[in-house]
């Protein structure tokens, strides 16, 4: 089967840069229109006239996605502009480190606001615009939607809240046309990771260690991540809904992790 | 007694699962500091727990506040100066699919279902390492193992507390604290009653409830108590974050 959707209509949240842009940039190439929604204005802009400018049809439009006043205005403007809605990427999300107890409260309201409460806003004014159409809804959780990695509180429990978001949507709109699915990236090669690394006094040592975390014994690219995204979204996946679809190197397969495997016992190196 | 002389901590001790752990743990020996929002209901729990011989305080606290969590723990520390257990058990079930469910809805849900959570551990957790450790129990939910029509936004906080758990777990788990939670299905609770009670049919709704039921029936309050027993007790000292599933077979 081959992938086409000229004539579709795909949102992506947070998609100006990383796995969002990577989607947006996979969609626009395959004839959809797509409309990226983003809290930064430049960088928004900037890949939707890239996307433009290689010949896709691509539109930003600004978004904070944690509130549902922007969140309703967005939607109705890209209805407006393109007629409906046939895709839903949700992908914004934000990364930060902490543990209950060095994760502030205000921390906390900000991670929650866009990772999952952003999701929920998006889907509640995309979905209605879906109903009697179809559509397909990917939602970008993680690894850390099944697991959990240390000093990590809110963004475990937001990507573990979007994998239940998840499966209640696809239950809810089965029977509808929606379908609603979520990938799990391991560790990805974007602006987030390398800030992330970049909080370590040695980044490309961080790197490499996110690079052992992977039987694959790589991080991986934001378009490997928009390629199961974009499978997702497809007819070819006419009969997944609800599934949580791992794009992780392997990184979940072993028992206690890679350190635990490379270690022999994992005695020497399991932290 | 499996909880000699501990002090335990339980929110959403007016009711159902909470008022039965309550109890369950006063029997078992330990320091119950009942928490609830719910003024009236909360203090019977805590008189009768008095009356039969066990030892309680009850604490009115909406605990998706923070200085209600801080006066939650100043109460505790003036009557029993430690914490040993914090079961987590406050919450509510707002039905509805996303298109239901108003910002203001979710917002709470979120407040009392998952931030409640974090406030209280971040309070508790610095007092439990002086000590040398704890036990914290969440109460999760079956449908964050497998989802039920109706319930989204519910099912997104549930499952965000078992994330929750798991990062506690690891983060603490060198400090000797043992992080789990409890994945209930339906269970005979006053939160159960008054879901039913909203259908235009609740006799109706209750059969098609029970019909879900792998079992054929409803979880007991007592049952879930017992569960949480085990996983605050010192027989379940190998035990760290889990969702232990206590559904009557409903997320097989």
């Amino acid at each position: 089967m081959n992938l086409d959707f000229t004539g579709k209509v795909a949102i992506v949240t947070g998609g100006a840069l990383g796995i969002g842009e990577a989607t947006a940039r996979k969609l626009a190439g395959l004839g959809a229109s797509v409309a990226i929604l983003d809290i930064d204005r430049d960088a928004g802009a900037k890949s939707a006239t890239v996307i433009a400018k290689n010949g896709g049809i691509c539109e930003f439009f600004p978004c904070n996605v944690s509130v549902g006043a922007d969140v309703s205005q967005a939607i109705d403007a890209v209805v407006n502009k393109c007629g409906g809605i046939d895709i839903l990427v949700s992908n914004a999300g934000i990364q930060l480190y902490g543990d209950a107890v060095t994760t502030s409260e205000e921390e906390w309201d900000r991670l929650m606001g866009i990772n999952l409460k952003g999701c929920f806003l998006v889907a509640k004014y995309v979905v209605p615009n879906m109903i009697g159409r179809g559509g397909a809804i990917v939602i970008v959780g993680s690894v850390q939607s099944m697991t959990a990695i240390s000093n990590s509180i809110a963004y475990v429990a937001s990507k573990h809240g979007l994998l239940g978001l998840t499966r209640a949507m696809s239950l809810d709109y089965a029977q509808r046309g929606i379908r609603v699915n979520c990938v799990c990236p391991g560790a990805i090669d974007t602006p987030m990771l390398r800030w992330a690394a970049g909080l370590s006094d040695d980044p490309d040592k961080v790197i490499q260690t996110c690079d052992r975390m992977h039987p694959l014994g790589r991080v991986g690219k934001p378009e490997e991540v928009a390629d199961a995204i974009v499978y997702l979204a497809s007819p070819m996946a006419s009969f997944i809904t609800g599934a949580a679809l791992l794009v992780d190197g392997g990184m979940l397969v072993p028992a206690g992790g890679m350190g635990f495997q490379e270690g022999g016992t994992g005695a020497a190196t399991h932290k | 007694m499996k909880l000699l002389n501990k002090t335990a901590i339980i929110t959403g001790a007016a009711a159902g699962i909470g008022a039965a752990s309550a109890a369950l743990f006063a029997r078992e020996g330990a320091k119950v500091v009942a928490v609830d929002i719910d003024r009236e209901p909360l203090d019977q729990i805590s008189a009768q727990i008095g009356r039969e011989g066990g030892e309680c305080i009850a604490v009115v606290a909406d605990v998706s506040q923070r200085d209600h969590v801080e006066n939650v723990l100043r109460s505790t520390m003036q009557k029993f100066g430690r914490v040993d257990i914090l079961f987590n058990n406050a919450g509510i079930v707002r039905p509805g699919t996303i298109e239901a469910i108003s910002e203001e809805e979710w917002d709470r849900a979120m407040a009392i279902n998952v931030k409640s959570i974090y406030l209280l551990c971040r309070a508790v957790i610095p007092l439990m390492k002086v000590e040398g450790g704890g036990v914290i129990l969440n109460t999760a939910s079956a449908t964050a193992l497998r989802a039920v029509t109706d319930r989204a936004c519910y099912t997104a906080t549930k499952a965000a507390v078992v994330g929750l758990t798991k990062s506690m777990a690891l983060d603490y788990v060198r400090n000797n604290i043992r992080v789990n939670c409890l994945c209930p299905g339906t269970v005979e609770t006053p939160s159960l009653t008054r879901r039913l009670a909203a259908f235009p049919d609740p006799a109706e709704a209750r059969k098609n409830f029970i019909a879900r039921q792998p079992m054929g029936r409803f979880g007991t309050a007592e049952e879930i108590a017992q569960a949480a027993l085990y996983l605050v007790s010192p027989s379940a000292e190998f035990v760290t974050g889990v969702a232990f599933a206590i559904d009557g077979g409903l997320s097989i």
